[in-house]
């Protein structure tokens, strides 16, 4: 392939470094939330809410 | 802390939810009439409005844009408000919203059967419903931001992140599908050609199932299952990765809708590598759905929601697993173009769209009109129906898809096709059909059943239009104690700009990676000597092709197979398309692949299998299309269309525009007198001439070069 001012070579080497720094930011990420914020966040759906009658 | 008074605005809620079932019945009904068609050609009424190739799309349009659209932006609105302890950001634009979006499904709901179409799938609107959209879609954001915007909760759930992503990527797909050079107000060319066509319209169609059918369903899955279950999801942390992951993969798998193509071989590899990897983020939301129910299983077996839910859930799961094996090339031989793949759509479509619909309906009306369910038996016995139904569509299909398939690859002992006549392996899985439909009349039984229930229930209670709630504004909030490493998902939580851009960049990536190279680089699509723009007429027989939505049952596609080669002629090459605005690829073959149709039959079989299939292909299943005959070929645009053409790049010499309705005239003078001496006499002004013009000229171009095939 050509094109690109020739370096068109680097093209899938940089999509795999995109890729998979992508994840493991993603994973470190949701591994560094703490407990109390996730029980906190799970629990928002579930906030008794106006004129809502919790599901039987 | 002061402690603010609001209303949530539950009417809006309601009109989206009326409008979708309404408009899901529509599209169902519909939906069977077309599969009615495919065994019983009659049921058109001899009409072109109610043909297959013209309500194919009116029915993918309705279940899609109409039924679904309609049933997300209910649960979207619902849940938004609660999420965001705010009532939505203007009354207003949630108003404009809905009764806009309700007229661009009028409009398609009249100009599709009209055939008044752009052809490309998901995307057949012409440009004004197009630009419609747009403005919709605008409003649609203004108000959903806005509410993010006056949100009383400081952190964003993970549902909220999945409406952020649709709302993002749906706005980037229909912007960059729709660029089309406008001919007339109803008829426009799109600006790609051919595999570049391709290329956006299937990164387009992939994503519309990803971020039309998937993520916002996703968010409603995160919102509403732990509300039926009355726990909180499984796993948090799993939500974030699920998101990240889903909308960072997604947007790469397209090409895995034209492998064995004509695109290039890298995109379609990467395509196939990327699809693979989804099932990793898919099966990990599905499970994350699943686990959310563990201790709870006891409740699936009473509460029809959950009963829903669950089998919603599996769905996704099913069909999350199916797609990214179909995107393997080999299987893909197997299964692309047949009966196979509307099978693994309706998994997805009835299953998870439809199932989760149902289950959040079930719960939304009784809790807006403050009752119960009028009846859990009616309840589970729409549940039971409906999965019967989904049961009896999928499974036949499934199995006829294959089986046509093999057939189409059977060699016999001496080297030569088993089924050289495809009708043949048509007629072979019409049983499939007929069984198909039973499966998805009862499908829609289950749903009248619902429509009962949901009234009476209406019936019984009393609307709650504006429920009162009661927050802390978030200023006055004060944050919960923090963990030293919890900072960073926490910061992006609460800026909600900041994250769309950043799932925004997510999703342009993959985008990028695939088009860049297809547009910019002249090797990927080597051009073709012999290959010459279409005549004026053979574009009007284009347009015909188009307005008839042939390219619903006939792809221009030739696999480079031995079973394909021997059957249609020698393989598609990139640069035979480079004229072709738009691409006319198709992606089923109901009848066989017409790319090398041309020169095949004389003129004269053309006009008689055209007035009626069955005289040239005995058992046929095509309808009958005798007002091509009679109708007199709109010429008006003639040089119009020239100029349009040159605008897009095709290179018509200088001042052809000016002479094109003349050489248009030769030319079906010519076809005409042809079609005189051998017995089948139609003046030169039908449309059928034009349309004959472009058949006879398919796959022609590099036909002399190449002795690929055996035509």
């Amino acid at each position: 392939m050509e094109g690109l001012g020739g370096h068109i070579a680097a093209y899938p080497i940089i999509s795999l470094v995109i890729f998979v720094s992508f994840f493991i930011g993603a994973i470190l990420w949701a591994l560094s939330l703490s407990r109390s914020h996730v029980n906190h966040m799970s629990q928002l759906p579930l906030d008794s809410q106006a004129g809502e009658k919790p599901h039987e | 802390m002061k402690i603010e008074t609001f209303k949530y605005d539950n009417s809006i809620v309601r009109a989206f939810s009326i409008a979708s079932v309404v408009f899901g019945i529509v599209g169902m009904l519909v939906g069977l009439l077309a599969a009615v068609q495919i065994y019983f050609p009659a049921a058109n009424l001899g009409l072109p409005f109610t043909t297959f190739g013209r309500i194919r799309p009116l029915h993918t349009n309705a279940v899609i844009f109409a039924f679904v659209g309609n049933a997300m932006f209910a649960g979207i609105y619902y849940s938004t408000q609660r999420l965001c302890k705010a009532r939505l950001f203007s009354d207003v634009l949630s108003w404009i919203h809905f009764w806009g979006w309700q007229a661009i499904i009028l409009s398609a709901a009249i100009t599709l059967p009209l055939g008044i179409t752009t052809s490309k799938e998901y995307a057949e609107l012409e440009w004004p419903i197009d630009l419609a959209i747009a403005l919709v879609w605008v409003v649609f954001a203004i108000n959903f931001f806005g509410t993010l915007a006056k949100r009383r909760e400081r952190h964003m759930y993970v549902a909220l992140w999945f409406y952020i992503s649709t709302v993002i990527t749906v706005a980037v797909l229909h912007i960059v599908n729709s660029f089309e050079l406008p001919l007339s107000w109803l008829k426009s060319y799109s600006v790609y050609a051919g595999v570049q066509d391709a290329l956006v319209q299937w990164w387009y169609g992939h994503n519309a199932v990803a971020f039309f059918l998937t993520t916002p369903y996703l968010g409603l899955m995160y919102y509403f299952l732990p509300k039926a279950a009355n726990r909180p999801v499984f796993s948090y942390r799993l939500s974030i990765i699920h998101f990240w992951a889903l909308i960072f993969i997604y947007i790469w798998a397209g090409p895995h809708h034209l492998l064995y193509s004509a695109l290039p071989d890298w995109a379609q590899s990467l395509g196939m590598v990327f699809s693979l990897m989804l099932i990793a983020p898919s099966w990990g939301g599905m499970l994350n759905g699943l686990l959310t129910l563990r201790g709870a299983w006891d409740k699936v077996r009473q509460d029809p929601m959950l009963k829903f839910m669950v089998v919603a859930v599996t769905a996704y799961g099913m069909s999350t697993l199916e797609g990214p094996l179909m995107s393997i090339k080999s299987i893909n031989a197997l299964t692309h173009f047949t009966d196979y793949t509307i099978a693994h759509v309706h998994t997805g479509a009835l299953g998870w769209n439809g199932f989760l619909t149902f289950s959040m309906l079930y719960w939304l009306i009784p809790q807006m009109y403050q009752t119960k369910l009028w009846s859990t038996k009616l309840a589970n016995a729409h549940f039971w129906i409906g999965l019967l139904g989904m049961t009896f569509y999928v499974l036949p299909i499934y199995w006829g898809g294959v089986t046509q398939s093999l057939m189409w690859k059977q060699f016999n002992a001496e080297g030569f096709l088993q089924y050289p006549n495809f009708l043949e392996t048509l007629l072979n899985i019409i049983p499939m059909h007929m069984l198909r439909s039973i499966g998805g009349s009862l499908y829609l039984t289950g749903v009248i059943l619902m429509v009962i229930n949901l009234l009476k229930t209406a019936g019984q209670g009393v609307f709650l239009a504006n429920p009162e709630a009661q927050a802390p504004a978030l200023k006055d909030q004060v944050e919960h104690a923090e963990a030293p490493h919890s900072y960073h998902h926490r910061w992006l939580e609460k800026k909600p700009m900041i994250f769309t851009v950043l799932a925004l960049v997510a999703i342009l990536i993959g985008g990028l990676v695939e088009a860049v190279p297809t547009f910019l680089i002249r090797t990927n699509i080597p051009t073709i000597a012999s290959v010459r723009p279409y005549t004026p007429l053979e574009l009007q027989g284009r347009d015909l092709y188009i307005r008839e939505g042939c390219v619903g049952c006939h792809s221009q596609l030739v696999r480079p197979f031995r079973s394909e080669t021997e059957r249609y002629g020698t393989y598609s090459k990139a640069g035979e398309y480079v004229y072709d605005h738009p691409f006319l690829w198709g992606s089923k073959r109901t009848g066989p692949d017409l790319h090398r149709v041309g020169k095949k039959y004389p003129d004269a079989w053309h006009v008689k299998h055209m007035e009626n299939p069955t005289s040239t292909s005995p058992g046929s299943i095509m309808p009958p299309y005798p007002w091509l005959l009679t109708r007199k070929l709109d010429t008006k645009a003639t040089q119009k269309k020239i100029t349009v053409m040159r605008k897009l790049g095709v290179p018509y010499p200088d001042g052809f525009e000016f002479t094109a309705l003349d050489d248009l005239k030769a030319q079906a003078k010519s076809i005409s007198d042809n079609l005189k001496q051998t017995g089948a006499p139609v003046e030169a002004d039908r449309e059928i001439i034009a349309l004959i013009a472009y058949l006879q000229r398919l796959g022609t171009d590099i036909k002399a070069a190449s002795q690929g095939g055996t035509l």
